[in-house]
């Protein structure tokens, strides 16, 4: 036991009369898989549509395998990731965890994470159909952390219904960010700026990481940053232009719809705006307009569009029966019974060979919005290797300096450059 | 209002005779006590009886995890991992070499000596108000308790945007006078404002411990004040008010512990950014931003005992000044 | 400003209020009720909504009207919002019984009993109410979760039975404190232990306090998010607001028609319980208990 621990054991001693133990085994070993009643947990995140299905996903898990008992943890986004931490402090984690892309590094790099190759050579969990950048994008020094719950790609919506009644043609397929900049100035002019031609996207770093790619850079790679000072001051000016020119949203409706951009689609302020493509479903349900999906917008032929985890699975280190933990990844991933009742409320899976299956039934609706992610499949870019830690908090840092942009606190060159120091310092 | 009025108990006095009369021997009688129980087991013995429970929760429950949290203060502690221990560090670079932490103190010193001063004053007035003979009165306490009971959910932020958004309630009456608004929760400089407000909004609370209050005064107070010939005015400033400053002191005192530890609602209406550029950003969501989006509950550790002794020099002045204004009768 | 005692003390001040006045009061108390009850208008309208309306119509009431958002709510993500709405109330009717007895114990003890450490153990009980709980929830898991209780009610409820919740005894202290002396002396001269002084004395004569107590446990917990979060791991044992999170994704799609309609449900029991409460705050020492 670590010296916090029995200092803080000692403190709940002098109540309790010594009577805590100090029971909780700190790692289980990885073992074969038992014969006996097994009783594992699994913790997702998620809306009242995606627990229905889960749920129903896994008790054909427990159907096929009936010694294995799966208790579910479910609940929304919020507070979710102090849950799975605080549970990790009391030595309590669930077997298997969704976990969203920005944290995965953190709870790797501390060796929190089962390294799911281990179950690959048990023969419990299979990698068949599965695209190697995919694989790659997480596995760090040779250790499979998680694997990707659902596979989606940047796009871009615009309200169609309202931009015919402002007389504003939608941009065709293969548009440049000029062309959207035209709209975008066109439909805030032709509303007398009652409605917003695009929201403004400068403190998006999702975006930005497209449009870094498409002029060959990264955002992050294993080394840290990957692109230079003039792209991101390209973009933040790209940005600063469109609000000059009214297209885009003000300071204050960006900061109103900052974490959910589309919400300014849905309530009529912009009509048009960024999103991931398994959003699109949702979003068009919440709103009577027929929204109009399509890539993003790019100058060159390459589109810098990749296949992006949605979401990823992964087994922590603190499990006690991690092959049957990864047995139901396996099933949840791979096997055609799951996907057919998951379908793609997370996105497209990962595992080509299912993809049939998890698009049985779709409507037509969110057969717009996969046609977007295959198409990536089959010519996008490969996706980035895994960022190194610290990349949460640049996140954050490129969110604060793109708002003192808008506001006017600070000039695009002085927060360029003010970025790209303290990022590298968070990056170490 | 002035409270410096409680000092004088010529008021008091008069009632207080009546009082001890009719206290005297209308109390319930209770029975005489049936064996001879030595003086010193009741004096001795039976208060930590009365305190039995409360201090087994606070040794074991309370102290503990605040005695952890001490020593995580002086570590490096991810959550993910062991602590590490780094002596003075996360104290050292609080005061200087963090800017964001200054921008939090700073938001949440207006924030406490903005909103409650104005949550206190509105709900004290509104409980003087609705303790008078109105018809309908437990209608109208009800339905001003109504947006207390609403938890601190994500539904708060939603229907925050339905009052303050560019397509609020505000900016459609403003419209109605030819006024373009803006979206009041995404301006830095009107976005605290919306959170003072929300307080307010919740003001129940408070209003509901005064209404408490004010039906503790012994009525016979007033009926002797009346047959001495003392006028309304009179009997609220000699009466009402000084029977009144204990709870106002437990107000004032919670509602400022509250105050700079509000959390909530700069969380749910910022989406937990403490935005826009960190004019929302209170000291306890900063905390708790580096706790557990950054993973360093050290640093978060630090920053809430910082903010303990903080809490404390202020409510420990507040009870050295109350002996200047709050009567009590023992 | 003035005021004038409630009528059912008898006593009145002065003259009758007027007719003009009592419509001016009556037209500010409306007026204001409204502008603070908008949200929850908006959200009561909302709740009848399609979801496609919810955000793109500016006008509260729902048009075209639906109770689709209930059905749907009441399903509760497989579980059941009736389960919820049982847990929750179990939890908060346990957390009332066990407020109102452990901390009106401690309140009695700093406000009426002279005792050694008293001024250090008030200092030590004022202190637990300054300190931030989000660094305690991390240590508090530890300690439960050693205990073997996580995934059960018990660290939600123990506690209250511990008075661990410092704002309630604080809040009887000064109300005890506002309670002539004479009546314990009274008390001592007829013969009666602390036990005696405390339940059939003060107790009494403390009800507005305990009423609020009550009422305050009741909606703070029913309300409680973090807690039940990290303790319960098991849907079956879920609260109301668990419930209500799990409709919500801020990553991706929300079920908001069935959140606001479970939201607007989840209002009943509390409203209930104020209004139950509430008859106790307007029955105390001034119209009972000394008029014997």
């Amino acid at each position: 036991m670590f010296i916090g621990r029995s200092a803080y054991q000692a403190a709940a001693a002098f109540g309790l009369a010594g009577a805590v133990a100090l029971s909780l085994a700190a790692c289980a070993p990885s073992a074969p898989v038992e014969e006996g009643p097994v009783e594992i947990r699994i913790s997702w995140w998620g809306g009242d549509s995606r627990h229905e299905v889960t749920n129903a996903a896994i008790d054909e898990f427990e159907a096929e395998h009936p010694n294995i008992t799966v208790v579910r943890d479910f609940g929304g986004f919020e507070g979710y990731l102090d849950k799975i931490t605080t549970q990790y402090a009391g030595k309590n984690s669930p077997d298997v965890i969704q976990l969203y892309n920005d944290v995965l590094r953190e709870f790797s790099s501390r060796g929190q994470l089962f390294d799911l190759n281990e179950a690959v050579e048990a023969g419990n969990l299979s990698l068949e159909g599965w695209p190697q950048d995919v694989i790659d994008m997480n596995t760090i020094d040779g250790s499979l952390n998680a694997l990707t719950f659902g596979v989606s790609t940047h796009a871009f919506v615009f309200d169609e219904v309202k931009s015919a009644e402002l007389g504003v043609e939608i941009p065709e397929p293969g548009y440049t960010w000029d062309d959207l900049a035209d709209y975008a100035t066109a439909i805030t002019a032709a509303s007398g700026g009652a409605t917003y031609g695009v929201t403004d996207l400068s403190q998006g770093f999702q975006v930005f990481e497209v449009w870094a790619k498409q002029r060959g850079e990264e955002f992050m790679d294993a080394d840290g940053l990957a692109f230079s000072q003039d792209t991101l001051e390209d973009f933040w000016q790209y940005w600063a232009d469109l609000r000059a020119s009214g297209g885009a949203t003000t300071p204050d409706v960006t900061t109103e719809y900052f974490g959910t951009p589309y919400d300014a689609v849905i309530a009529g302020v912009a009509t048009s705006t960024f999103m991931f493509a398994n959003q699109y479903a949702g979003v068009q349900a919440s709103m009577p307009n027929t929204l109009a999906i399509d890539r993003m917008p790019s100058e060159a032929d390459d589109p810098g569009q990749y296949l992006r985890a949605a979401m990823n699975l992964t087994v922590s280190s603190q499990s006690e029966h991690p092959q049957e933990a990864a047995m139901l990844i396996d099933f949840l991933l791979n096997s055609e019974a799951a996907n057919e009742i998951l379908g793609i409320d997370r996105g497209l899976p990962s595992n080509g060979n299912v993809v049939a299956a998890a698009t049985g039934n779709v409507d037509e609706i969110t057969a717009k919005a996969n046609a977007i992610i295959e198409s990536v499949r089959e010519n996008g870019s490969p996706a980035p290797v895994p960022a190194p830690t610290g990349a949460a908090a640049v996140n954050t840092l490129f969110q604060e300096f793109a708002q003192q942009i808008q506001f006017g606190q600070k000039s695009v060159a002085d927060a360029a450059a003010e970025f790209m120091a303290q990022a590298a310092s968070e990056l170490g | 209002m002035s409270l410096t009025h409680a000092r004088d108990t010529s008021g008091v006095e008069a009632g207080s005779e009546a009082r001890q009369g009719r206290g005297a021997v209308t109390a319930p009688r209770p029975r005489p006590s049936r064996s001879l129980r030595s003086a010193v087991w009741k004096d001795r013995v039976a208060p930590y009886l009365f305190l039995a429970p409360w201090l087994v929760g606070f040794f074991v429950i309370t102290l503990g995890p605040m005695l952890y949290s001490l020593y995580l203060s002086f570590t490096n502690f991810s959550l993910l991992g062991d602590p590490s221990w780094v002596g003075l560090d996360n104290y050292i670079k609080l005061f200087t070499n963090d800017p964001k932490y200054l921008d939090s103190v700073r938001v949440t010193l207006v924030y406490v000596f903005v909103s409650v001063p104005l949550q206190l004053a509105f709900a004290l007035a509104l409980a003087l108000l609705l303790n008078r003979g109105l018809r309908g009165l437990p209608i109208y306490r009800s339905v001003y308790y109504l947006p207390s009971l609403i938890g601190a959910s994500v539904a708060v932020a939603v229907l925050w945007r339905q009052m303050f958004g560019r397509g609020g309630l505000i900016n459609q009456i403003l419209e109605a006078f030819g006024i373009q608004g803006q979206s009041w929760i995404g301006n830095p400089d009107t976005a605290l404002g919306t959170l003072i407000i929300l307080n307010v909004w919740t003001f129940g609370s408070p209003m509901v411990i005064f209404l408490a209050a004010l039906r503790q005064i012994p009525g016979y107070l007033y009926e002797a004040a009346a047959v001495d010939g003392i006028n309304r005015r009179q009997a609220f400033v000699h009466i009402t008010l000084p029977m009144l400053t204990p709870v106002v002191l437990f107000n004032l005192i919670l509602q400022l512990i509250g105050a700079f530890q509000a959390f909530t609602p700069a969380f749910v209406v910022s989406g937990g950014t403490g935005g826009p550029v960190n004019s929302t950003l209170f000291y306890t969501l900063y905390l708790y931003q580096k706790g557990f989006a950054n993973f360093q509950m050290g640093y978060a550790s630090a920053m809430a005992w910082v903010l303990f002794i903080g809490i404390a020099l202020v409510t420990a002045i507040n009870f050295w000044f109350s002996k200047y204004w709050v009567h009590y009768d023992d | 400003m003035t005021t004038n005692h409630d009528t059912s003390t008898g006593v009145r001040f002065g003259r009758a209020r007027s007719g003009r006045r009592t419509a001016l009061s009556h037209f500010l108390l409306v007026g204001f009720g409204v502008l603070m009850l908008y949200p929850l208008i908006w959200m009561l309208g909302a709740s009848f909504k399609e979801s496609e309306d919810i955000f793109t119509q500016i006008a509260p009431w729902p048009d075209p009207a639906t109770l689709e958002n209930y059905v749907r709510g009441w399903q509760g993500s497989g579980v059941g919002f009736g389960t919820f709405f049982l847990n929750s109330t179990l939890i908060a009717a346990l957390s009332v019984v066990g407020n109102l007895i452990s901390c009106s114990l401690a309140a009695y003890a700093f406000a009426r009993m002279r005792f050694r450490f008293r001024a250090i153990f008030f200092a030590c009980m004022m202190a637990t109410l300054m300190m931030p709980h989000h660094v305690l929830l991390v240590p508090q898991y530890i300690l439960f979760s050693n205990l073997g209780w996580v995934n059960s009610i018990l660290p939600l409820v123990t506690p209250k039975f511990l008075a661990v919740d410092a704002f309630f005894i604080f809040l009887m202290v000064q109300f005890m404190r506002g309670l002539p002396s004479e009546l314990d002396q009274a008390a001592k001269i007829d013969g009666a232990g602390p036990w005696q002084t405390y339940w059939r004395i003060i107790l009494p004569l403390t009800v507005p306090a305990l009423a609020t107590s009550a009422i305050f446990t009741f909606i703070w917990t029913w309300n409680d998010f973090l807690s039940p979060m990290l303790y319960l791991q098991d849907p079956s044992k879920y609260t109301v607001p668990l419930g209500l999170n799990a409709f919500l994704d801020a990553s991706g799609e929300s079920a908001w028609g069935p959140m606001f309609a479970m939201a607007v449900l989840s209002l009943g029991p509390l409203f209930g319980f104020f209004l139950a409460g509430q008859k106790y705050l307007t029955t105390g020492i001034a119209t009972t208990g000394l008029k014997g």
